[in-house]
């Protein structure tokens, strides 16, 4: 079966620019697939390219097996698109909004208001159904153009920053209608730079840098992700004397400590193996180190995002290099067709 | 998420009220339903309606009050005044404040990002363009109805003459038509500068032409749509189609905008518009020579105002179509593929068909000269683009104000000439060979049209030179999009082949 979300060889040029440079990537069917990069990174271009708004200098994508660039009509009845910023009309309330996407959508008659009353519901919309849609808070305003994508109950779901500019309380509601979305089999692909909110949610993320994937991986390989030479790092805590754990690590190889602590010590240990990591908690206890807490050193998305960026800059040695999907035929920049690159439409 | 919304459903919620979303049928198209719904609340339409009604209500009465108080005058005369006073409210309305209600109506959703929701449903970019345009001509409409009782009642004052002003009242609705949809086209494609000048040049232009032109008109305007000879069902005929064409065109202008670069809207809108062409030259010649060419030439401007502005890149599968066609297919895309290199060679086409269209139709040596120096002058604005502004990001734009620009100097120059007869000053400027417009209508009158007219071939020949060089490199990039498309047709033939097996 093929992926819901395939890219290949993806470019988007605007003139000399390079938005978009050349990324690939699967996002299987019913996975929440999370998009991070900086400002101007290529996030929203390639979102908008996958959701048939802009097209692409040259490459594929395709969603459920059918082209983006040839078949925008067939793409646009399987996505839902929630875009980082839009305005809603004036003189119309909550419910003609969502009516009138629900006749533009092709709902007639009680399929139409079945549709309306399914997302208002999921969205908690039914209090404001009579609010002017363009004088909600944002908060509103997000799950409003959440049940607008949800009307045709789409198979993919792209989101960009959905969180972007929303309080607390309206994130924490976001992220709990994404829950569900994700737990009844929709594929999300979701930008934000909230990185830990991405973390909770997410099966997946894609690190864009420049135009181009620079990491493709679950969050968990990201929080206890290995260092440039694949080495892992453990906390231990001892109850006592802290040295112990020095002492204990000079007459046993292959474990170093890279710092001592009030309680303990900060261990490297050269792979990821947990059966290693269980032999030298194993060996601790045995040989009498009291040892009170043992675990793997977990680290924030954001911090694993700034080393990420910071092994870019030395050169990309250690990076976890996304799956090669590319095929040979990338443009060069000397291609006519580049520089004559205009975007589509408004 | 049908068992999360029953959960999700606080019990006391009341029900939603859908009976005020279900005061339209189904059957109306979404986008005139939204349009209705908004357009109908703004204060716009609201204070025009009630304005429109209170000064007609107001002048009939004095009318009224005036003709009582002296029965024995001509109340046919009072009538008259009534009738028009009526008629240019009327044309105030429809034709001035309502087409500018339309000027913002694509800009306004691609500055607010909402045009992208609207394109991802199942509203095709056309029937979004449409129903923009529909709505505010269904307001129009309204408009238009609510005057029709008054105008009736002027009748009873005498001195009208019912059929023809009725269809004067018509008339003026389907130029409304037209008008709208110049703005609402407009709206998607040409730039704030574009759109301040229309509403302020534009509606000063419309206001100017009612009352200088057609209120003093009426009686002839009045006279000629009694219809008592043939050319003139002829010439309100060709007024339709060319009324019905401005409308399509300028719809398709802004559809051409907003849908996907995979949707060739080139290649109908480019036939349409040959079609159009002749359709109008041919109904119009029997009126005269002039009349038709300028109405002509007016339809190849629209299209060029397109031709000269399309975006160039469009993705392979535009191509497969015509290379089904064999190697007729690939003579046609050449012509009809969308963007401006194709469309530089189907501008030379439309000056071909419209150079047999004069021949066939029996015209003098001027005919060839007035629709040369029309071409040369639709043709120069690209000319300047092509060389001084290629990568310019609007094109529409640019052309647009070229265009108007070599108008409004040809206008000042023809003036200058007509009062102080300086010829040199017209040939100094013949690099813009409208300007050269009156020298072509007094060769009429002399012996000698020729000089004129091989000056007028050499500077539209040359302005063709150097549109169809610059457009080269697009004509030969086709040639890699029609490999591709090739391989795509040939992929999908083994593809149905296999599945066969």
């Amino acid at each position: 079966m093929s992926a819901a979300i395939s890219v290949r060889n993806l470019f988007r040029y605007f003139g000399a620019l390079k938005a978009v440079d050349g990324i690939s990537f699967d996002i299987p069917h019913g996975s929440v697939c999370g998009f991070v990069g900086a400002n101007g990174a290529g996030k929203t271009t390639t979102m908008r390219m996958l959701a048939t708004l802009d097209y692409p200098t040259m490459g594929s994508a395709e969603i459920c097996g059918i082209n983006v660039i040839d078949h925008p009509d067939k793409v646009r009845s399987l996505i839902g698109w929630m875009p980082d910023s839009f305005g809603n009309y004036d003189h119309m309330t909550v419910l003609e909004y969502l009516d009138f996407y629900a006749r533009a959508l092709g709902y007639t008659g009680e399929e139409r208001k079945g549709r309306i009353e399914e997302v208002m519901a999921f969205a908690d919309l039914m209090p404001l159904a009579d609010r002017i849609s363009n004088k909600l808070s944002k908060g509103m305003t997000q799950r409003l153009c959440l049940g607008r994508a949800l009307l045709h109950d789409p198979q993919v779901l792209i989101m960009d920053e959905p969180a972007a500019g929303l309080d607390p309380r309206a994130r924490v509601e976001l992220k709990h209608l994404i829950r569900i979305l994700a737990e009844e089999g929709k594929t999300i692909f979701i930008s934000s730079h909230i990185l830990s909110e991405l973390g909770e949610m997410c099966d997946s993320l894609l690190f864009v840098n420049a135009g181009r994937i620079v990491h493709h991986g679950d969050a968990d390989s990201l929080r206890y992700g290995s260092d440039a030479t694949g080495g892992v790092f453990y906390d231990v805590q001892v109850h006592g004397n802290p040295d112990s754990v020095a002492d204990w690590v000079i007459l046993n190889h292959g474990v170093e400590v890279i710092e001592t602590r009030k309680q303990g010590a900060r261990l490297r240990l050269p792979d990821t193996d947990p059966a290693r990591a269980a032999e030298v908690l194993k060996g601790m206890v045995k040989d009498g180190v009291p040892v009170i807490e043992f675990h793997r050193e977990e680290r924030n998305l954001e911090d694993a995002f700034i080393d990420i960026l910071g092994q870019l800059e030395q050169g990309g040695a250690g990076l976890t290099a996304p799956p090669d999907l590319s095929t040979p035929d990338a443009p060069s920049a000397k291609d006519p067709s580049i520089s004559e690159a205009t975007p589509p439409g408004p | 998420m049908a068992e999360q919304s029953s959960s999700q459903i606080p019990p006391d919620l009341p029900a939603l009220p859908f009976e005020r979303v279900n005061e339209f049928p189904d059957r109306l198209s979404p986008m005139l339903v939204k349009e209705l719904r908004q357009g109908m609340r703004t204060s716009s339409f609201v204070i025009l309606f009630v304005l429109l009604q209170a000064i007609l209500t107001i002048v009939l009465l004095i009318a009224s009050l005036l003709g009582l108080s002296d029965i024995t005058s001509d109340t046919s005369s009072a009538g008259r005044f009534v009738t028009g006073f009526i008629l240019l409210i009327y044309s105030l309305g429809v034709l001035v404040f309502q087409p500018l209600r339309g000027i913002s109506a694509i800009a306004t959703e691609v500055r607010e990002n909402t045009i992208d929701l609207m394109t991802l449903t199942s509203l095709t970019a056309w029937r979004i363009v449409f129903g923009k345009w529909l709505s505010i001509v269904s307001q129009s409409a309204l408009i238009a109805g609510t005057v029709l009782p008054y105008l009736i009642i002027s009748y009873f004052f005498g001195g009208m003459q019912m059929f023809p002003e009725l269809t004067l009242w018509l008339a003026l609705f389907v130029v409304s038509g037209a008008l709208t949809a110049i703005t609402v086209g407009i709206s998607a494609v040409g730039n704030a500068i574009v759109r301040g000048l229309l509403v302020v040049g534009g509606s000063a232009l419309i206001m100017g032409c009612l009352l200088f032109t057609f209120i003093p008109h009426i009686p002839h305007l009045i006279e000629m749509l009694a219809f008592t000879r043939g050319d003139q069902t002829l010439s309100v005929i060709a007024f339709l189609v060319a009324a019905c064409y401005i409308c399509y065109f300028f719809l398709e202008l802004g559809t051409t905008a907003i849908a996907p670069s995979s949707e060739n809207r080139a290649t109908r809108k480019r036939l349409i518009g040959l079609g159009v062409l002749a359709l109008c030259y041919l109904l119009l010649r029997p009126t005269g020579e002039s009349i038709a060419l300028f109405t002509a030439l007016g339809i190849t401007g629209c299209i060029a105002l397109d031709l000269f502005s399309e975006r160039a890149n469009f993705p392979p599968i535009v191509c497969q179509k015509f290379l089904r066609l064999g190697v007729l297919g690939r003579i046609a895309g050449r012509f009809l593929y969308p963007g401006w290199g194709t469309g530089s060679l189907f501008f030379l086409a439309l000056t071909v068909v419209l150079c047999m269209l004069i021949y066939l139709t029996n015209s003098n040596l001027r005919g060839y000269t007035v629709a040369l120096l029309g071409i040369g002058t639709l043709a120069f604005p690209a000319v300047i683009i092509q060389v001084f502004a290629r990568n310019s990001t609007n094109r529409f734009s640019s052309y647009f104000f070229i265009l108007l620009a070599t108008l409004i100097l040809s206008r000042i120059l023809g003036f200058l000439y007509e009062n102080l007869s300086g010829e040199l000053l017209l040939w100094i400027f013949s690099f813009i060979p409208a300007v050269l417009l009156p020298l072509a209508s007094q060769s009429a009158s002399t012996a000698e049209p020729l000089p004129l007219l091989f000056a007028a071939i050499g500077i539209t020949s040359l302005y063709f030179l150097v549109i169809l060089t610059r457009s080269l490199p697009q004509l030969g990039h086709i040639s890699t999009l029609e490999s591709e498309a090739q391989r795509g047709l040939d992929d999908s033939l083994l593809g149905s082949t296999d599945s066969e097996r």
